[in-house]
């Protein structure tokens, strides 16, 4: 087994560890929460017409 | 053509075997290390072609172009693979298109072999004393299939310097045809008289410049490998296969066992369309551990309308809140191509990694109808439309909203993130394969 393949390996090894530790705490970094912008309050419909 | 005189050898040469000869041509010390077996000897010093299988020794031709110093001094011994081998001829040869080198080597029980340098890597070849089994385009040999590589082409001698079993001279041309697998190539040589079988092995990078004691040769990847050069990305681009297999299968398995959302509160409220925001306390909603909190938004009678919503989760032991918003909305209408319909009056939002508590939910939710929804037919009245509109006619009634909180379950982006992130590597491994492959076969791609 090569190097690289090793530090691959490695690499995937952190990674699996890391997906589970953020399913196991129910952590995501692209959830955006926050509250609505103050006056953000635009007029909706439909955006298909 | 003048006549050699022969001379005793040099007493620091150490094999009996090894005869020195006087060049005619240059006059400087020429040393024949396979006696009996040579035809040719190229002259060390002035590179002119002697005649070795008469006695007396004559000038075949004089050098046509200046001396040439081969990084292997005729002469070297060295071990390859347990076998002892001496340099003992180099020429030089051309198809038109690249040059290479390839030294004679000769073992007393062995007999010759070569050692074939493209430049990049050394492959050392014995004549096969066997016809190689097989069709045009594939042949069999120890079991192995060789593939054809690209069309029959002429090589042509340029250079000879050293010893021959044959009367080896610049300008000498045979066809060759290749055929290769991974590490190995059949060449196969003809000329008018005969037709050679060679089997060429390249050797591991050092092997060869460790034998014969010449610096060693860096690793070059780029440039055009030999045809039988086996690619050094193919090994690292399956194992890279195999460990992105592997961890592709411990994420989905994460994934697939991360408990699943459990519900932890519901609750209604009703909101007034085009009227003030309305605020509701829901709660309490109990969370034992670090989880992502989902919350859901149902509003099955919007119609033509929208309802914004902007949730707090407040902890009521620290106060803190974790903020997020919604809209829900759905809307339908006829136009010329039929009745159409957008959103189904559902919203839902997720928290990242809230910590454990007893907390609130702070909903502060606004309807709003959509100013161009179309009117609603109107009313028959004793058989007739009305005109009235309807809006004047009824004040529209306030949306019921389900909201419901949920927590646990894990977020698809994540494995999304994760998958790509493991795939990266393997993919540039294959690339890299790809493109050896390619550099490999352009002199057949380009014919």
């Amino acid at each position: 087994m090569s190097r690289s393949t090793i530090l691959y390996a490695l690499f995937c090894l952190g990674l699996v560890a890391l997906f589970m530790l953020a399913a196991a705490r129910g952590y995501s970094p692209f959830v955006s929460g926050g509250a609505r912008p103050f006056g953000f309050a635009a007029a909706r419909g439909p955006t298909h017409k | 053509m003048g006549s050699v005189t022969e001379v005793p050898a040099s007493a620091t040469a150490a094999p009996d075997t090894v005869r020195a000869l006087t060049c005619p041509n240059c006059g400087g010390s020429v040393s024949l290390r396979a006696a009996g077996l040579t035809v040719t000897i190229a002259c060390e010093h002035c590179a002119a072609t002697l005649d070795a299988t008469d006695p007396v020794v004559k000038l075949v031709s004089r050098a046509a172009e200046a001396m040439r110093v081969p990084a292997i001094p005729l002469g070297s011994r060295g071990t390859i693979d347990g076998e002892a081998w001496e340099v003992v001829g180099y020429q030089e040869r051309s198809d038109g298109e690249t040059e290479w080198s390839e030294y004679l080597l000769f073992n007393p029980y062995l007999g010759y072999g070569w050692l074939v340098d493209d430049g990049r890597r050394f492959s050392l070849g014995r004549v096969l004393d066997r016809l190689p089994g097989g069709r045009s385009l594939n042949l069999t040999h120890g079991g192995e299939t060789y593939g054809r590589f690209g069309s029959s082409y002429d090589v042509r001698t340029t250079f000879v310097l050293g010893e021959f079993p044959w009367r080896a001279a610049v300008g000498e041309t045979v066809r060759e045809t290749v055929y290769v697998r991974p590490g190995v190539m059949l060449a196969c040589e003809e000329n008018g008289a005969e037709r050679t079988w060679t089997e060429l092995t390249m050797l591991a990078p050092g092997v060869p410049e460790r034998a014969f004691g010449v610096a060693p040769r860096a690793v070059r990847n780029r440039g055009t490998p030999s045809p039988h050069e086996p690619s050094p990305f193919m090994d690292r681009a399956k194992e890279a296969v195999i460990v992105g297999g592997a961890a592709t299968l411990a994420l989905l398995a994460v994934a697939l066992f991360t408990p699943g959302e459990r519900r932890a509160f519901q609750g209604q409220l009703s909101v007034p369309p085009d009227a003030a925001t309305r605020t509701v306390v829901l709660g309490p909603v109990e969370l034992p551990a670090t989880a992502r909190v989902t919350v859901r938004a149902d509003a099955p009678a919007l119609d033509n309308q929208w309802v914004d919503l902007d949730y707090s989760l407040i902890d009521r032991a620290t106060q803190a809140s974790y903020d997020v918003y919604a809209t829900a909305e759905r809307y339908s209408g006829s136009d010329v191509d039929g009745p159409w319909s957008e959103g189904d009056g559902r919203a839902a939002r997720s928290l990242s990694a809230i910590p454990p508590g007893r907390y609130d939910l702070v909903v502060e939710a606004s309807a709003h109808r959509w100013a161009g929804a179309q009117p609603s037919s109107p009313p028959l009245i004793g058989g007739f439309f009305s005109d009235l509109p309807q809006d004047t006619a009824q004040e529209p009634a306030a949306v019921p909203v389900t909201v419901s909180v949920s927590r646990g379950g894990s977020f698809g982006g994540n494995l999304l993130v994760a998958l790509l992130l493991v795939w990266v590597w393997p993919l540039v491994a294959m690339m890299r394969h790809a493109g050896f492959e390619t550099r490999r076969k352009a002199p057949i791609s380009e014919n």
